[in-house]
């Protein structure tokens, strides 16, 4: 600020001392004055246009808003009704008697009756609605809207947000959409007169200075809403003179220029109320969400207590870690409002006899999921800017199925800690990823990029680029069977020794799992029992090319080494890779590109951007199809038959196990017709794990899908096709009751030409054929 | 050009809404998790012949099982274990149904959006795909729909009508791609399936 220094000599010849003094003192003074002048006025307009400038306009840097996938409901749908129960309390619903208010629902047995909120989802916003369902045998048995409809959903979970670099978190609200009760119970607490006066109480503040004065510090505030909004949004946390100063002046400015209504709607918006790591707390909009996980306007009046309370001061309050302190706070705002007549005194005592209704912990800062919102932004840095993502209030919709998602992330953890156990391995030295989509569409529901899944850093899922092993083997048999229409799952291969010498001179060799030979071998079984020295030969005959021609096809993107190793899986993939290369076999052969990302909306939920689904046909679809029913021949009797006991019975699953040298990684991916799951686990620093593909990766598939089985959607068949019964050891026709004969497709004029002896008829005693799975070959 | 005007395509998407709503036989694709003795089993061949013709349309399960072989035979192999619907198809036809009214509105992401959501609880509903490769080429993007033609056709089974419709939607998009050749074959296909 300007101080008045005696630079300015007079140029006038003295006069008498006394005279010139007295003169120089007065010309002084009003130097001063009208610096003084000059400077409050120089302050207050410099406040002035600092006051406008973050007060009109946007005043917050927005964080973007992640929501997971909207529950569907429809009859038939596999869905129990804990699971709903399950959804319902991660939305924050309450359950009680007659669901009259949005938010709530009634639960009777199995029946439930629902009162969704008003809610955006992907597609725009929606009104609030009622609908009633009942469950039975694990599925939805009914659904009545109201309206005649079969469909209804949930509106989509939060499930993280991008925060702004100054970490500060909020959920805007409107001064209109804000409950009455907030209001008042707030005005009641800190303002009483608020709209009354013009910013500040002088009264007040000279009062709050005697205490303070009496006191030898500051221990009463005085302060008018407007004066903490000032203080929060404008200034710094110091408490001096000037700075007080600075804030009276501001608050007057503020109320001058500013309407009384559109000050309070900042303050609540505004409002520090609690701390998480690094990410603030803001507005009582998204306290609501952190403390009670509900909106703000389906908070009961004792709850809005407890917030105004803790305005005073949030980490003193802060009713998790104090909760006793939080209490006293509480009923002494609810003691206020019974005393100003907001609430009888009887309703004060009922109120103060509640709980204070916290949820036990918040979402973690940031999102829970943090595997899975690692590939939302990665996918949303294609077309936003970090700084448009952490200040727009980006309404952004994804794929993510929460329920999958946390059992994908609490199967794979107990499962490595289990195969820790079992196998003396030291704790915590596995790791693992998991990703699951949906066949159809391609759209990511899942994914795990670390067994801790809470842990934010080196996401396996995206980054971890591991040898593949024998996950390339179906895309080997895709092409063959592609490339020659006369190829059958019957035809013979030869699983003989191999060499071959290299360019180099080096001679290949590729040996078996089993270190064993099996003479000729058909296609179903070379592919069902992981043999490499048929599959190699295969591979060979039909060229690396085309391998690797049929995996980019698929949708894998990088270059891909051409030579005889990979057709054993020597090449290096993510497990997000191999999935986008699994999804094309999953969904008939086209090409779908993987997407967590359904749609983005801005701030007034206005679309700005859709992720459409594309398709496009990558290979022939009926040799899709023999490859799909060699990999479920892989599960029914093949390197994956383990995993059958796990599963519901029946449920139709097709899949493949990888396994790489010294048992350094393990691989599973498989799928039904409604979902695809890819599984790797190994170590970090790539020394051996001592698990093969279907002792590792396999349990944790088997896990998820045992807890998430969802439809058993049969492929679709193509046309041209005729079904055999065949014995697939020596790809003879057979017939239904023979021991060990599979029912296979054959492409036209394929069929196999010659009879295989009927091996004993059905009826196998139990215990042969447990002898037989024991000695089923490994990958 | 001859798919300019919007009527058209409404017919187009109309079609084949109907289409379905006239096959009530849709092809059948669930098998049921739950599936109750029988389910999705084909009737035992009682000649050992090893070869057994399939119902057109009717998928294979991956596993027979022999314990069930003693079930009583059901005429046609039953798509479902969960009493001959499939599940989710009503609410994929309301869904289909909504987004027509929005299509016909002029609201063409929202019908997609709203086809999407169909998708994803129909996956294979072949009607579908059909009303969404249209949608796409409402959009002005002939190259996708033909893809999406394309894997409609692949879920038709044995709706010829729905997929002789769909190759005459790809010749179409064909010749918007400047692909004269592809389209004339194209149309072939939908004149073979004519017959």
């Amino acid at each position: 600020m300007a101080r008045p220094t005696r630079t300015r000599k007079s140029s006038r010849p003295a006069r008498s001392a006394g005279g010139a003094v007295r003169h120089f003192l007065g010309r002084l003074l009003l130097a001063l004055v009208i610096l003084g002048g000059l400077a409050a006025l120089l302050v207050t307009t410099y406040l002035d246009q600092e006051v406008r400038e973050r007060f009109e306009g946007a005043r917050w840097s927005l964080p973007a808003k992640v929501h997971g996938r909207a529950l569907e409901l429809f009859p038939g749908r596999p869905l129990s009704a804990g699971a709903f129960e399950a959804e319902l309390e991660r939305l924050g619903y309450r359950r009680v008697a007659s669901p009259d208010a949005p938010g709530t629902y009634a639960r009777a047995g199995k029946r439930f009756e629902v009162h969704r909120r008003p809610a955006v989802f992907a597609d725009g916003p929606a009104p609030g609605r009622r609908f009633s369902l009942a469950f039975a045998d694990g599925r939805i048995e009914r659904l009545s809207t109201g309206q005649g409809g079969s469909v209804a959903r949930l509106e989509p979970p939060l499930i993280g947000s991008f925060y702004p670099a100054h970490n500060e978190d909020r959920v805007l609200i409107r001064l209109e959409d804000t409950p009455e009760r907030l209001v008042e119970t707030l005005l009641a607490v800190e303002d009483r007169s608020y709209f009354d006066h013009w910013g500040v109480r002088p009264l007040a503040i000279l009062r709050a200075l005697a205490v303070n004065l009496r006191a030898g510090e500051t221990v009463q505030g005085g302060s008018t809403i407007t004066q903490q909004l000032v203080k929060n949004f404008f200034l710094s946390n110091e408490r001096t003179l000037e700075r007080k100063g600075i804030e009276l002046v501001m608050a007057l400015i503020l109320e001058w220029r500013f309407d009384k209504r559109e000050i309070l709607e900042a303050y609540l918006n505004e409002v520090y109320l609690g701390q998480q790591g690094r990410r603030a707390i803001h507005g009582f909009g998204l306290a609501a969400r952190y403390y009670f996980n509900r909106p703000l306007g389906e908070l009961s009046t004792d709850q809005i207590a407890l917030l105004v309370g803790m305005v005073k001061g949030p980490s003193y309050y802060n009713p998790r870690r104090h909760p006793e302190r939080a209490r006293e706070r509480r009923d002494l705002v609810l003691d206020i409002l019974a005393g100003q007549g907001v609430i009888s005194t009887a309703r004060g005592r009922q109120l103060k006899a509640r709980a204070l209704g916290v949820t036990a912990s918040p979402p973690p800062a940031g999102g829970r999921y943090a595997g899975y919102l690692d590939l939302v932004r990665e996918q949303l840095a294609r077309d936003y800017s970090e700084a448009d993502l952490r200040s727009q209030g980006l309404q952004i919709f994804t794929t993510l199925d929460p329920a999958i998602q946390e059992t994908a992330e609490a199967t794979l953890a107990r499962r490595l800690d289990g195969l820790e156990q079992d196998r003396g391995l030291p704790g915590e030295s596995l790791q693992g990823a998991v990703v699951v989509t949906h066949a159809g569409s391609g759209e990511v529901l899942a994914m795990v990029g670390d067994r801790r899944a809470g842990r934010r850093g080196f996401n396996r899922a995206l980054n971890a680029r591991r040898p593949v092993g024998s996950l390339v083997k179906p895309f080997i048999y895709l092409a063959a069977l592609e490339d020659d229409p006369g190829l059958a799952l019957t035809t013979p291969i030869s699983d003989a020794p191999l060499r071959l010498t290299l360019d180099d001179g080096d001679v290949w060799s590729p040996q078996n799992y089993d270190r064993r030979h099996h003479g000729e071998v058909t296609v179903v079984d070379a592919l069902a029992h992981s043999y490499n020295v048929a599959t190699a030969r295969l591979g060979l005959r039909l060229g690396t090319g085309a391998v690797v021609d049929a995996l980019q096809r698929a949708g894998i993107h990088r270059p891909l080494p051409d030579n005889p190793a990979m057709l054993l899986g020597s090449v290096e993939l993510t497990p997000i890779e191999v999935t986008r290369a699994y999804q094309t076999l999953a969904a008939g052969g086209f090409d779908t590109p993987l997407r967590s990302i359904r749609a983005v909306l801005d701030a007034d939920h206005r679309r700005l951007k859709r992720y459409p689904l594309r398709v496009r046909q990558a290979f022939d679809e009926r040799a899709v199809y023999l490859v799909q029913a060699a990999m479920r021949e892989v599960v029914r009797r093949g390197t994956a038959e383990r995993l059958q006991p796990m599963l519901p019975r029946g449920l139709v699953v097709a899949g493949k196990t990888g396994t790489t040298d010294d048992l350094r990684d393990s691989w599973f991916a498989g799928f039904t017709g409604e979902r695809l799951a890819v599984v790797w686990v190994g170590r970090d620093d790539n020394r051996p794990a001592g698990l093969t593909g279907s002792s590792g990766a396999m349990r944790v598939w088997g896990d998820l899908f045992a807890r998430h089985p969802g439809r058993n959607i049969l492929p679709p068949e193509p046309e041209g096709l005729a079904w055999h019964w065949v014995d697939p050891a020596t790809g003879g026709l057979s017939a239904e009751d023979c021991e060990g004969s599979a029912l296979l497709p054959f492409r036209a004029g394929n069929a196999p030409d010659h009879r295989a002896p009927c091996r004993g008829r059905a009826g196998v005693p139990a215990p042969l054929r447990w002898l037989q799975d024991l000695l089923g070959g490994e990958d | 050009m001859w798919f300019s005007t919007r009527p058209r395509a409404l017919f187009a998407m109309a079609a084949a809404v109907l289409l379905l709503a006239g096959c009530g036989q849709a092809p059948v694709r669930d098998a049921g998790t739950a599936a109750p003795p029988g389910g999705g089993v084909p009737a035992p061949s009682p000649a050992a012949d090893g070869v057994k013709a399939p119902a057109a349309g009717a998928p294979r399960p991956a596993t027979p099982r022999p314990e069930r072989a003693e079930e009583p035979a059901p005429a046609r192999a039953p798509a479902h274990a969960d009493g001959g619907s499939r599940s989710g198809a009503a609410a994929a036809q309301e869904l289909i149904a909504r987004a027509g009214q929005r299509f016909s509105a002029g609201d063409l992401a929202g019908a997609e959006q709203i086809l999407e959501r169909a998708l994803r609880i129909d996956p294979n509903h072949p009607v579908l795909w059909s009303n969404l490769a249209t949608l796409r080429l409402e959009q002005g993007r002939p190259a996708e729909a033909v893809e999406l033609y394309r894997k409609s056709n692949r879920l038709a089974g044995a709706e010829r009508r729905l997929e002789r419709y769909n190759w005459q939607m790809m010749a179409a998009a064909l010749d918007r791609l400047g692909q004269a050749g592809a389209a004339r074959e194209a149309r072939a296909r939908a004149g073979s399936l004519a017959r």
